[in-house]
């Protein structure tokens, strides 16, 4: 309830302002800065709970805690600041007798980073295992995303949640009036699709580009490319292309903002006759009314290395009744070369606890 | 070659002076006291302009751009910029402005701060702001601390016009005490008495026992014939004003901070415009109406929208200007 933060306050205006002088006076508030203290680990916990209402395995219509993601955040020190987010996701256990679908949960370390900023001159490093810089989306979390998961392209040619890996990233901040960055990092991850067999000789070599337009200061938008390349078996290297653009528009009144994102990559694998692939997706958001969010998604993309191509549209509709949680419902329509097609239904909630969420660009 | 050379230096010559400090605020209401004081020796670019709300701004890569060359960065810190502050500032990779750096300032440091939670906050009280209300610089009390700090504050950081920026602050407080008393009253009695005054909530009081309440002019002026006025307000963003100028908030459209009205909530409300015979319904331009309409269709408060920062509105091109257009606005809603 509101009022007892205001009515004491009030009360006693209008109470001491029709009173007669009084002496002495009494002593007046003066400024109190902060409570100083040790600043504690910012601390978060995302929970995502899917409920899968329409899929073409009937195995996977279920209402799963799809994952739970914990995010720790602190300085180190004035020079270093660490942040890990641990993710305890789901994944399909054998069926066990007589119980139907069984499904166990594995924790992994997402990301798990050191940052230094001392060096000055728009020069940022860090150290650990951190998202790649890929393209956008690669970047974000997952509950960040304006639709549920993660676009085929990402995960055909990148890996399942993206490229995360342990290595080295510098980037630098030009000294334009525009936003203009340069990223590179060297990596060492899991085998993928396009990457495997990445050693510390041998890494895996991620260079990116971005810059930023504000059109007026409702509309703004990124562009940025991406160059990688990095070893596959057989000794040969494979090369990955892309470009990336947003656009938000963002009118200071609430209701009818947008998003338009897409991203799309081209593939050179070193496999033998593994050749060139194409992929990418597109989505648009869009604040139909204020909380309310309606997005529309495109997704293709060919497989290194097979001869499968998978498509996809989906509509979805969320429901953002603070920043801290919302309620979304997507459906999905999956055609895949060799899988078949199939229509997926899938109402999310998805909550989140701790440290405020930032604001991400 | 000669001509080249002349017309060169001619070019150079022309070229405007560097400004001594480049200031970036999070919202205008720093930027156009920063101006003041800083005057032709600064550059000021607040991130957030036009009608927008506060606290809903995204973490753009062009303010981290334009951190990156600032020597000062003034926000008004009490978590108003949690969503984006550390995003821009890390992103600038700019040392100065980084929590604990020269140039970084939080001016809610230097304010009177009201609406400090007692007690364990959690997240079920809406969106509340744990180390106190943000909006403090709806109290001009407060813009004048923060303008007598920046000043000291910009001194430190340019020592050579260290005495300019001073006495730039200087003029910005004999303004505002103006503007908040008129010049009669500040002649006679001096701004501190009559914020001490103002503060222990016995100006009216005081100025009676004087025989000189009839030269109570400027803000205080026109607020006065309302003191003890009944005001709902939208968001608890207003909380400093209504402290300052003695209003009571009877209600929030908001059940909590952050929380959209509900239909049931708004029928409380009507109930309470009704029962407490509040006037005014007082939002910023940057909500919809559509609630506040429906308070003010059922009872006989009016919905005033005022801007409640420097360039919400067009009249609100300034600080002082803000508190000109708040004022008359709010005024003019509760006379009858």
């Amino acid at each position: 309830m509101p009022i007892p933060f205001t009515l004491p306050v009030a009360g006693a205006a209008f109470a001491i302002g029709h009173a007669a002088l009084q002496e002495p006076e009494p002593p007046l508030p003066e400024p109190t800065p902060r409570v100083a203290g040790l600043s504690n680990i910012e601390m978060s916990m995302v929970f995502d709970v899917r409920g899968v209402l329409q899929h073409p395995d009937p195995d996977e219509r279920h209402i799963t805690i799809n994952e739970i993601e914990f995010g720790f955040k602190s300085d180190v020190d004035p020079f270093w600041t660490a942040e890990a987010y641990l993710g305890l996701h789901r994944h399909h256990g054998e069926e066990k007798e007589g119980k139907g679908h069984a499904e166990g949960y594995e924790i992994e370390i997402e990301e798990a980073f050191a940052r230094y900023g001392g060096f000055g001159h728009g020069v940022d490093g860090k150290v650990g295992k951190f998202k790649a810089a890929v393209g956008r989306l690669n970047r974000n979390h997952r509950d960040q995303y304006e639709f549920l998961d993660i676009p085929f392209v990402l995960a055909d040619t990148l890996g399942e949640e993206g490229l995360a890996a342990p290595g080295v990233s510098v980037s630098y901040l030009l000294p334009t009036n525009r936003f203009n960055e340069v990223t590179l990092e060297l990596l060492d991850p899991d085998d993928g699709p396009l990457f495997s067999g990445a050693r510390l000789d041998s890494p895996v070599i991620v260079g990116h580009y971005r810059t930023f337009f504000d059109f007026n200061p409702d509309t703004s938008g990124q562009l940025g490319f991406t160059y990688a390349n990095g070893p596959t078996e057989g000794g040969s290297r494979s090369h990955l292309y892309g470009a990336d653009w947003v656009m938000k528009y963002q009118p200071g009144t609430r209701g009818r903002s947008w998003v338009l994102e897409a991203e799309a990559y081209g593939t050179d694998s070193g496999l033998p006759g593994g050749g060139s692939t194409f992929g990418g997706f597109a989505a648009f958001t869009y604040e139909f009314m204020p909380r309310w969010f309606g997005t529309a998604k495109a997704d293709y993309s060919e497989l290194p290395g097979t001869s499968d191509i998978r498509r996809g549209v989906g509509l979805g509709v969320a429901y953002k009744a603070t920043e801290f949680q919302h309620l979304r419902l997507e459906w999905q329509r999956v055609a895949s070369n060799l899988a078949g097609s199939g229509n997926v239904v899938t109402l999310q909630f998805q909550y989140l606890i701790g440290k405020h969420p930032a604001h991400k660009y | 070659m000669k001509k080249t050379l002349v017309i060169a230096t001619l070019a150079l010559l022309a070229l405007p002076a560097f400004a001594n400090l480049n200031v970036v605020t999070t919202t205008q209401d720093l930027a156009s006291i920063a101006k003041s004081i800083g005057g032709s020796n600064v550059t000021v670019t607040a991130l957030v302009v036009g009608a927008r709300d506060p606290h809903r701004l995204d973490a753009k890569p062009s303010y981290m751009s334009l951190l990156a060359k600032a020597d000062l960065y003034v926000a008004i810190g009490l978590d108003l910029e949690i969503g984006y502050e550390e995003a821009i500032l890390k992103g600038s990779r700019n040392s100065k402005v980084q929590r604990g750096g020269k140039g970084h300032v939080h001016a809610g440091d230097w304010a009177v701060v009201l609406d400090r939670p007692s007690g364990s906050v959690s997240r079920s009280q809406g969106d509340i702001h744990p180390y106190g209300n943000p909006h403090v610089w709806l109290d001009p009390y407060n813009g004048r601390l923060i303008a007598t700090k920046l000043g000291e504050k910009m001194a430190g950081l340019d020592p050579a016009n260290a005495e300019k920026y001073r006495a730039n602050a200087r003029s910005f407080a004999s303004e505002l005490d103006k503007r908040m008393f008129g010049s009669a009253l500040v002649t006679a009695y001096g701004a501190d008495n009559l914020w001490t005054w103002t503060r222990n909530k016995q100006l009216h009081a005081t100025l009676k026992i004087k025989g000189t309440f009839e030269d109570l002019s400027g803000w205080a002026g026109k607020m006065a014939p309302y003191v003890g006025q009944k005001v709902i307000t939208y968001h608890r963003s207003w909380t400093y004003f209504m402290e300052r100028f003695s209003l009571f908030v009877a209600e929030e459209l908001e059940p909590k901070p952050g929380i959209d009205p509900t239909p049931s909530h708004l029928a409380s409300v009507v109930n309470i415009v009704k029962q407490q015979t509040v006037r005014v319904v007082l939002q910023e331009p940057f909500y919809s109406t559509r609630n506040a309409k429906f308070v003010a269709d059922r009872t006989d408060a009016k919905v005033v929208v005022a801007a409640a920062s420097v360039g919400q509105t067009a009249d609100a091109k300034d600080y002082f200007s803000l508190f000109d257009s708040l004022v008359s606005k709010v005024a003019e809603g509760l006379k009858r």
